[in-house]
């Protein structure tokens, strides 16, 4: 029987519409809307079947224009065109993707993008493959931003005194503020904004101060490396910035840095220093000094847990070893360690870094005060690693003041204009006093995603365009210029911070035109051709930062005001530090809207939709805390509830909580999720403060959802891990773990797969660091659903890659803790476990060897989610797709459907599940399609299995930062898989089974220094078992 | 009757041939014709008032569980407490309870038939009963646990445009034939051995409805000699064919687990590991509800006598030893089998997210069936009932052991999660329970409780005196 | 039951059912498996052929004198089992081996997957025999009938739990009134009677009879 899809009705005016039709909803458009292809597609279908003679072709391309500039107006598409980024037709042909190359501005810089469009709507971000720091990866947060475009939830109108006001109502406010500050020289005006990286935006800014001299210009991030910038700027001079190049290095040491996290250095590093991490090459070491587990930690070859405040004590401790063994004068002589480390560490550490004289690299955090950055740069000097391994950049000098300035002005009434046009102030420097402050300032505004705590308090809300809704440019980290151009028209009316910058400085915003002229200023060639390079290739080479070989000066008297400059908290009774941490799923909370990051597992904690005070397991025990026990955080004279989390490999004495949750009434994402540690933080506490008192809280245990709630191996060699030594002895050390398991039977012959393409997948341990950018890239790619955090508790998370994060230690004890992230997925074995118990045949192999699954097949009998022996499996418990989260037990009493917007974001190759059908992760087979019948196209009448595939990839290795997925057909003994799969490391999880995966994973190998105490536990993971 | 005298004069003349007698069928020397109004009465008498309760109560429960069960088809699986790893719960641990649990009838009223077990006769209608009901109730599960219930025809080979064809290799499909051919086979069985008596019930009826209802079920039986002797090769069929059921459906169930390669699940014992614990769990049921029936119609006290429970009590005993060594080789082999996993599977049975489960079972399962050696346990009945009942609760935990504690600790331990039942699950279940009941007292109330006509034929003296010789062959086809 | 039927002179038989219509046969009720043997036996020698015994449970040996053979059910029920047999592998191996062969878990498509067939055979098996030999037996056993005469002998329907029957037939080529019920009262026959086919109203006349009792 035919199924005829029921369109749900269509209110007369939609506020989304696919086309013309449907805004003005004529009855050709419900015509349209009934049958499965428009005209123009029907009519390229019929071509794809026989040969394609000139007369259909004009006939097509009539169809294909039409439909596209019918398309082109309904899919608000800028009218201004957009170069094309890859090969691909002039005009858009219906169900055929688009890529346009952009980027994503952020604090730490742009990330250079791919983006996605089907029929005028980007559906996908990838990194861009010609950019030198991208390479085609993106972190997280890139590929979760496109859910924060659809976000139905975003501001919709323009508010004064938060009644909705018209476009002209503020062009006007803007307007009268520009006259009176062109009157009295900016007197009175204040304009707050992120720190954008955007020529642009410096352009407007200084072309502002140019004219309004006496305006006031803030630049402020809730989480900023002003400490570590103040000590560059005072050692390697104004400006510049060391450029740490970890493909030289053979010796690193981090401390407090969590440089592999993409989303907290940009993606290059965790490339070049994975590129280091293969033992068969000269192999580096890291050591790392953090006080809570990071991905960098998880990395470690040696980890030492120090807490923050102390970590400038132990990089004393280090400078004096190296001095005393370098026989080096250390400016710092008169800095006295007060705490005793452990001798063999520091000297171990000190022999090795000096041993690799000019081949190491000695990195501290952004969180630490500016004479430990002061330390790291006096050894990367004096070890010459500055000029080898590090270099510097002369980035651009910002002119504006820091936000703590801003209440000063405030307070002496100087502010009577204050336009916020970044950042959520009200929440991120809720622990200042600049809150009360804000109502003292006659006129506000602030431009925001949300109408968000600070919206809800200034005078005017303007709704921000997304940056796939607007122009601009940003630099990446390096300092390329990248371009941002708009994908879709704003869907909500956004404006974008150039747009008002412009307008107060008085230029005419028409499209791209603010961006061109500083185009053509930093640009050589400023023609229109060269303008259109910058947009296909999305950003303008030989515009990074000029890299010079650092010129290091050092005065003594500068010590004194770089000392502790901004984290020493002021009260020192209480007994614990706290440390403020980057959250990975919401950064400082700008992502809070996001459920896609809401759901995405902490790198470390595994916490979903929620943060937590991380406390070491000797230090709850003291408390007398467990997990979910909620915590009085008391410190100059604020305090925070919040609740207990014990983490493995935390330092004693100290509490890490990550920023940006517990945001309330802003969007229904938010509500109920996390804690907010902001009003614990000021500006003499930025990164971490000490004297914080913690008192445990009668109150019930809160409910943590985590995906992952049992950390250890039991002795079973499901992750393997060895070091350099053991595999040097013995390159298969991985697969020998087998034991007598090793050489599994089967009784009868396997039915061959006969296709010349088999698909395989390869995952190097040794470079996966953890950062989630797969997982995310998966749920964007393959249209998973998001199911909440009760869901979640109840152990019902949909993600078809998940990273599970094993903790190992040889000795059981906190020192020898090791980490090892890995990531699963279906395994797609040859004989699937999975197939044989489903009686609907649902699952079922296809002849390239992958594990198919047949949605409108599966009746949900679970059968082969239980018979699965990764568990990759997952069940649509209820229809997450169409119901909202908070009503799945009202069954069809819930409100049915999904937000327009949402629809908009969905990849229109992959099917949406409905409710009661098994899913789970299929290869990206849409692709593997999508290859497929280009390679078909281009064989045309020859043999097909002659041509070449198109290059492509599955979504995760494409977004993977350190390239440890790589996955392809294994047929192919060219491909860098089938490589990989002979790599003696390789080695299949779970092999006894015998169901013979086609994802193989790459041993992990560790490169302790057997100077150092405990070297003997470093890489021993799978030892317990072998007792 | 003069055959009984006889008998007797024999007995006091050689008393040692006293050990070698058998125990009497029927106490108190009844007559045929005593047999059958004692039957009969308990029908055609009028309803007690325990029954109208006891109806209420159990149609109520059956209420509520199908309640339940719809609105988990319209709102979503998720409305149970499984989740990943633990896909599957209560549903199938409930279907694996009742299918179980109806095997104990099967056995008595088929294998014992077969073995000539006489005894067997007068308490084979009650176990039939009790087995049709108890497939009845498991057949509620596979049906309605899947995430797409109106897609359940996938799982049947009907011929559709959709080129659906199921998959022959899945132990679920093989649930379906063997659950659907069970509960056919053994309610045929059930119907076919009531025919005769269902016309003695027409013969007496007395009203008119009731004389057309029992005449147009018993066919129009008329006892004659033809009929006696197609209606014997028949039971014979039948119970040659439903004991072979006793021992397929378990095993075709237990492969549900046994093919899979979940440790805990993956074990070769398991078919026999499923075959005694369901007739252990069906014997104890089996006397759950003999004992009560017994004291509600004390005229059944002659039909069912204490010797019959005292040998569905042995019954009990020995296949709860068997249960006992099953345990036991289980933990046996896990240790033997040197693997991780396999080990790990149970070690964490034992200490890890729920080991109630298990204790709870085994500390039931190894212990109160072994209290049946004791003859003074068997004699006191109270005692049995109570016994019996916290075998079905023991073995409700086993099967619950078996389906859940494998699947929340399977191979990764990064995917282990504790499973919770939620409200909806528990309501299902006395659902389940309150369906069986239901069906129970009807039959109680509309069918004869004893199979009279063969119970009649076995009486002393109801056989023609130079047939007494060829009376234990009469069973021969 | 007020009519008679006379059969010899101041000789008369009592009589079920409605006199228009035709005799069935006479029948007579005997107390104890003994009787009903001897009394087989009796007719047997005499060359009955159409009579017929009703007993309340299967009697043994009473076969044996009727000289009746072997029941054909076991065929039957033979018969069915074959054919699932061949309907199950068909419809398994068919489809799963040549029609659509799919990989499932890398298993063997061709006859080696046999294995995998044997469960859903067994059940299938099971089921259809049981269907046919219970059919089977009420086909053979003449059911299901509603009308059959004997309905109309109220003494036989209120001893048919206790006594035996034996009623001789009309069709019987040696059939007289007299010398059945002659052979029947020697070899201890009580109530004999003559019985024939009731018609409808009287069938509800002695319902409402028997309600009143």
């Amino acid at each position: 029987m035919k199924k005829i899809f029921q369109h749900p009705p269509r209110d007369a005016k939609p506020t989304l519409w696919r086309t013309q039709g449907e805004r003005e909803n004529t009855a050709a458009f419900a015509e349209d809307l009934a049958r499965e292809f428009t005209s123009g597609a029907t009519a390229q279908e019929a071509q794809d079947n026989e040969g394609l003679s000139r007369r259909h072709f004009v006939q097509l391309m009539g169809a294909a224009t039409a439909l596209a500039s019918v398309g082109l107006a309904g899919c608000r598409r800028p009218e201004a065109h957009l170069v094309p980024f890859a090969k691909s037709a002039e005009w858009t042909i219906p169900g055929k993707f688009l890529y346009y190359a952009s980027s994503m501005p952020t604090p730490q810089g742009a990330v250079p993008l791919t983006i996605t469009t089907s029929d005028g709507r980007p559906t996908k971000i990838e990194g861009n493959p010609l950019h030198p720091i991208s390479n085609g990866a993106t972190d997280a947060f890139a590929q979760a931003s496109i859910l924060d475009l659809y976000d139905p939830n975003r501001s919709k109108e323009i508010s004064f005194n938060s009644a909705s006001v018209s476009r002209g109502e503020l062009d006007a406010f803007l307007a009268k503020v520009r006259a009176t500050a062109a009157e009295n020289q900016g007197e009175g005006l204040a304009i707050l904004v992120g720190r954008e990286n955007s020529p642009t935006v410096e352009r407007l800014r200084a072309e502002l101060e140019k004219q309004f001299p006496k305006m006031i210009l803030i630049e402020d991030e809730a989480i900023s490396s002003w400490d570590a910038e103040f000590s560059f700027d005072a050692v390697l001079g104004a400006g510049n910035r060391p450029v740490y190049n970890f493909e030289k290095a053979d010796v690193i040491l981090s401390v407090g840095s969590d440089f592999l996290n993409p989303s907290e250095t940009g993606l290059g590093f965790a490339k070049g220093f994975s590129k280091r991490r293969n033992p068969e090459q000269k192999m580096n070491r890291l050591y790392v000094v953090e006080n809570h587990f990071s991905l960098t930690g998880g990395m470690a070859d040696h980890r030492l847990r120090v807490s923050a405040s102390e970590q400038g004590d132990f990089m004393a401790a280090l400078v004096n070893a190296i001095a005393k063994k370098g026989s080096i004068v250390s400016p710092f002589a008169e800095v006295k360690t007060k705490i005793h480390f452990d001798e063999k560490w520091v000297n171990g550490v000190a022999d090795d870094l000096i041993a690799a004289k000019g081949k190491g690299i000695v990195i501290t955090g952004a969180k630490q005060p500016a004479a430990v950055q002061a330390y790291a740069l006096w050894i990367n000097n004096s070890l010459a690693n500055l000029g080898s391994t590090i270099s510097a950049a002369k980035t651009a000098t910002t002119t504006a003041s820091k936000i703590e300035n801003l209440p000063a002005a405030i307070k002496a009434g100087s502010v009577k204009t204050l336009l916020i046009l970044g950042g959520n102030p009200i929440y991120t420097a809720s622990g200042t006093d600049f809150p009360n402050l804000l109502a003292s300032v006659p006129e506000t505004l602030h431009l925001s995603q949300f109408v968000d705590e600070t919206s809800r308090v200034t005078h005017w809300h303007v709704p921000a365009a997304h940056y796939l809704e607007s122009w601009g440019d940003a630099r990446s980290i390096d300092g390329t210029i990248c371009s941002v151009q708009p994908m879709i028209l704003p869907l909500w009316n956004g404006i974008s911070q150039l747009e008002i910058l412009a307008a107060l400085a008085g230029e005419k915003v028409d499209g791209p035109s603010v961006v061109r002229t500083s185009f053509n200023s930093y640009s050589k060639d400023s023609s229109d051709a060269a303008w259109q390079g910058f947009l296909r290739s999305g950003f303008l080479d030989g515009t990074a930062w000029p890299i010079t070989s650092p010129s290091y000066k050092w005065e003594t008297s500068i010590i004194p005001q770089m000392m502790f400059k901004s984290t020493e908290a002021v009260d020192a009774s209480g007994d614990f530090e706290l440390v403020f941490l980057r959250s990975s799923s919401v950064d400082d909370g700008r992502y809070a809207g996001n459920s896609w990051l809401q759901e995405t597992p902490d790198f470390v904690t595994k916490l979903v939709w929620d943060n937590a005070a991380l406390f070491s397991p000797a230090d709850a025990k003291k408390l007398g805390l467990q997990d979910g026990d909620m915590v009085k955080l008391t410190a100059g004279g604020k305090s925070v509830e919040i609740a207990a989390l014990v983490a493995p490999g935390h330092a004693d004495g100290s509490i890490s909580a990550a920023l940006g949750y517990g945001r309330r009434g802003v969007s229904h994402v938010m509500e109920k999720v996390g804690f907010d540690v902001y009003p614990l933080r000021d500006n003499s506490a930025l990164c971490y403060r000490t004297g914080v008192k913690v008192e445990k809280l009668a109150k019930p245990r809160y409910v943590f959802a985590t995906t992952q709630e049992h950390q250890n191996m039991e002795g079973r060699n499901i992750a393997r891990e060895g070091t350099l030594e053991e595999f040097q002895k013995q390159p298969e050390f991985a697969s020998e773990m087998d034991g007598e398991m090793a050489k599994p039977v089967s009784i009868y012959p396997n039915p061959p797969l006969t296709s010349d393409l088999q698909w395989g997948l390869s995952m190097d341990l040794n470079t996966c660091i953890g950062c989630n950018a797969c997982v995310v890239a998966c749920q964007a790619e393959n249209n998973i659903p998001v199911v909440g955090k009760d869901q979640v508790i109840k152990g019902r998370d949909m993600a078809w890659i998940r990273i599970d994060r094993w903790f190992a230690s040889a000795n059981h004890s906190e020192e020898a803790l090791e980490m090892i992230p890995m990531g699963v997925m279906c395994q797609q074995c040859e004989s699937a476990p999975c197939e044989a118990v489903c009686p609907a045949n649902a699952t079922v192999h296809s002849e390239e060897g992958l594990n198919l699954m047949a949605y409108n097949r599966c009746i949900g009998t679970r059968y082969c989610a239980n018979n699965c022996p990764w568990k990759v499996r997952r069940f649509n418990w209820f229809d997450f797709n169409e119901r909202p989260l908070d009503e799945l037990y009202y069954g069809p009493l819930a409100h049915k459907g999904m937000a327009d917007s949402l629809k908009m974001s969905k990849n229109p190759n992959v099917t949406v599940r409905m409710r009661g059908v098994m899913e789970k992760c299929t290869f990206c087979i849409q692709r593997i399609e999508e290859a497929k019948i280009g390679r078909a196209v281009k064989a045309g009448a020859s043999d097909v299995t002659k041509t070449p595939l198109p290059v492509f990839k599955s979504a995760c290795q494409q977004a993977c930062p350190s390239e440890s997925i790589v996955f392809g057909n294994i047929n192919d003994p060219q491909s860098e898989v089938s490589k990989l799969k002979s790599n003696p490391r390789t080695y299949t999880s779970l092999n006894y089974l015998n169901t013979r995966p086609r994802v193989t994973y790459m041993a992990r190998v560790r490169n302790p220094n057997p100077a150092m105490p405990g070297a003997e536990l470093v890489g021993a993971a799978n030892h317990s078992a072998e007792d | 009757m003069s055959t009984l005298t006889t008998n007797a004069e024999a007995v006091t003349e050689t008393p040692d041939l006293s050990i070698l007698e058998r125990p009497p069928q029927v106490l108190n020397n009844r007559d045929p014709h005593w047999v059958t109004g004692a039957v009969c009465s308990i029908v055609e008498g009028k309803t007690p008032l325990w029954w109208w309760i006891g109806f209420s109560i159990s149609a109520t429960l059956a209420g509520i569980g199908g309640a339940c069960i719809l609105y988990m088809i319209v709102t979503g699986v998720g409305v149970w407490g499984s989740n990943s790893p633990c896909f599957w719960a209560w549903d199938i641990t409930n279907f694996i309870f009742w299918v179980s649990m109806a095997h104990a009838g099967s056995m008595i009223s088929a294998l014992l038939f077969l073995t000539r077990q006489k005894w067997s006769i007068s308490i084979a209608r009650v176990s039939e009963a009790m087995t049709v009901f108890a497939i009845m109730c498991a057949g509620v599960y596979p049906a309605i646990h899947i995430g797409r219930v109106w897609f359940v025809w996938f799982l049947f080979p009907v011929p559709n445009n959709y080129g659906m064809w199921p998959n022959f290799s899945s132990p679920l499909l093989w649930d379906v034939f063997a659950v659907t051919s069970y509960l056919t086979v053994s309610s045929l069985f059930w119907f076919a051995g009531m025919i005769p008596d269902l016309a003695v019930l027409r013969d007496r009826a007395t009203s008119k409805i009731r004389k057309f209802c029992y005449g147009i079920v018993s066919l129009g039986w008329l006892g004659t000699a033809r009929q006696w002797r197609h209606y014997e090769m028949m039971y014979v069929l039948l119970a040659g064919m439903t004991s072979v059921l006793v021992v397929t459906v378990t095993t075709i169930v237990s492969s549900d687990c046994a093919t899979s390669v979940i440790p805990g699940w993956h074990a070769t014992i398991f078919p026999f590991y499923f075959m005694v614990g369901a007739v252990y769990s069906g014997c104890a049921s089996v006397l759950t509800l003999l004992i009560p029936l017994r004291l509600a119609y004390p005229q059944l006290k002659d039909l069912v006598t204490p010797s019959h429970l005292d040998k569905v009590c042995k019954l009990l005993l020995f296949m709860g030893s068997c249960v006992a060594y099953v345990y036991i080789m289980e933990l046996f082999n896990a240790w033997y089998s040197a693997n991780a996993f396999e080990r790990g599977a149970f070690w964490e049975r034992f200490h890890g997210l729920a080991a109630w489960y298990p204790i709870t079972c085994l500390s039931i399962n190894l212990i109160v069936p072994q209290l049946f050696w004791f003859k003074r346990v068997r004699s006191c009945l109270p005692l049995v009932f109570v016994l019996a009942i916290l075998c079905n609760v023991g073995m409700w935990f086993e099967r619950f052991m078996i389906v859940t504690t494998s699947l929340i600790h399977d191979l990764l331990p990064s995917s282990w999660h504790i499973f919770h039942a939620s409200i909806v699950d528990i309501l299902t279940a006395t659902g389940t329970v309150g369906i069986f009941f239901t069906l129970f007292l009807l039959f109680i109330r509309f069918v004869p409780l004893v199979n009279m006509s063969e119970l009649k034929a076995t009486l002393p003296g109801s056989q023609a005196h130079h047939a007494t010789e060829e009376e234990g062959n009469r069973l021969k086809p | 039951m007020s009519d008679h039927l006379s059969i010899s002179e101041g000789h008369h038989l009592p009589v079920a059912g409605c006199k228009n219509e035709s005799l069935y046969a006479i029948g007579a009720r005997f107390e104890s498996p003994d009787a009903l043997l001897r009394a087989t036996a009796a007719l047997q020698k005499s060359g009955f052929s159409c009579y017929e015994c009703h007993t309340p449970y299967p009697v043994h040996g009473l076969a044996e004198k009727m000289r009746l053979p072997k029941s054909i059910l076991s065929l039957l029920v033979l018969g069915g089992g074959v054919s699932a047999i061949l309907i199950a592998l068909s419809m398994e191996i068919i489809p799963t081996s040549f029609i659509y062969p799919l990989v499932v878990d890398g298993k063997p498509t061709n006859f080696s997957a046999l294995p995998q067939f044997i469960p859903i055979v067994v059940a299938l098996t099971l089921m259809i025999g049981a269907v046919t030999a219970v059919i089977g037996m009420i086909l053979l056993g003449g059911m299901p009938r509603f009308n059959h005469p004997m309905f109309a002998w109220d003494l036989f329907e209120r001893g048919a739990s206790r006594s035996f029957f034996i009623v001789v037939e009309a069709l019987d080529p040696k059939f007289t009134t007299a010398s059945v019920t002659e052979l029947l009262q020697d070899q201890g026959g009580l109530d004999v009677t003559a019985i024939h086919q009731e018609t409808f109203e009287e069938g509800a006349r002695d319902l409402k009879a028997s309600d009143k009792e």
